[in-house]
């Protein structure tokens, strides 16, 4: 039952690796126009790949689509939704070179994030 | 020396699931001027193929069909250079995976602009980068070594850097191990 459920997860898992690595290499051919669509069907992909992973106990493998999806998301401008990635990569025990460089993500974005969220209510509070 | 001649397209059917086409006319955009085969020198360093029987270095031959040399020329239209340089080097990448290296399936995460290429099957890394400017291959390959060196998994992994440069159009092909 255990081995049969394991196939199954792999089977899963492989599906969802093949669509959002599909997702990402078209976003990354893409031209200036499809861009913005194809990087935000990849962040959701490879979102969903991190979660699965990370249900699955693979924490390593699952911190680096974290920080896929959140590169994919800041590709698209919305570091407020990269940011909380991020900060779920930083969670697990990864290799210092990674940490290092999400820690660098997080610094860039956060500062971004922070005037978008200022944007978005200041915008809000003219249209009401 | 060894001479391999491929076509471009077999890429495509090497990995059916990845919709890698556009990659295929990249390189297109970037060899037909000077006509098929397209010839590039390349050269192996860390490992070893089989096929060549102990030698480092092969001549890799493309060639392509008029349907991939009428998308190349959609691509040249609607797309930036540099993105049609690095596609156009993670086309033959591809190719020389396909054909070289067993088990070679991938699969590809991004760091902010970087995308890192992995291969699972092999517990291998892969870092791909492609230049028009033979100056900058140094530089490139310095890089690209240390990002693979410092891949999140920890695996060995492969460098392969495409110069695109008309008076040399070369590859080297590289494995790097971790330091244990």
């Amino acid at each position: 039952m255990a081995d049969a459920k394991n196939g199954s997860n792999r089977s899963v898992l492989d599906r969802l690796l093949t669509e959002s690595s599909r997702r990402i290499l078209r976003a990354k051919a893409a031209s200036d126009v499809e861009a913005e669509a194809e990087w935000l069907g990849a962040a959701i992909c490879e979102n969903e790949v991190a979660c699965f992973l990370e249900a699955e106990k693979l924490d390593i493998e699952a911190a680096i689509h974290y920080v896929s999806a959140a590169s994919c998301y800041a590709r698209v401008g919305l570091f407020t939704r990269a940011v909380p990635l991020l900060r779920a990569a930083l969670s697990f025990s990864i290799r210092d070179a990674s940490r290092r460089e999400a820690r660098k993500l997080l610094k860039e974005w956060l500062p971004k994030a922070k005037k978008q969220v200022r944007e978005t209510r200041k915008q809000a509070a003219t249209v009401s | 020396m060894r001479t391999f001649e491929w076509a471009i397209e077999d890429v495509i059917a090497a990995y059916p699931d990845l919709g890698v086409d556009d990659y295929a006319g990249m390189a297109v955009a970037l060899m037909k001027q000077a006509g098929q085969p397209c010839e590039f020198k390349v050269r192996i360093s860390g490992f070893d193929i089989g096929e060549l029987e102990g030698d480092s270095e092969f001549l890799l031959h493309v060639i392509w069909d008029s349907r991939t040399e009428v998308a190349a020329d959609r691509i040249e239209r609607t797309r930036q250079r540099p993105q049609i340089v690095e596609g156009g080097a993670i086309g033959l990448a591809l190719l020389l995976f396909a054909h070289l290296v067993q088990n070679s399936e991938l699969y590809v995460t991004v760091v902010k602009d970087r995308a890192d290429y992995w291969l699972p099957r092999l517990y291998r890394a892969l870092e791909i980068s492609g230049t028009e400017k033979r100056r900058e291959l140094p530089r490139r390959y310095r890089v690209k070594r240390r990002q693979v060196r410092e891949n999140s998994q920890g695996w060995d992994g492969y460098v392969v850097l495409c110069c695109f440069a008309e008076t040399e159009r070369a590859i080297q092909w590289s494995y790097h191990p971790q330091t244990r």
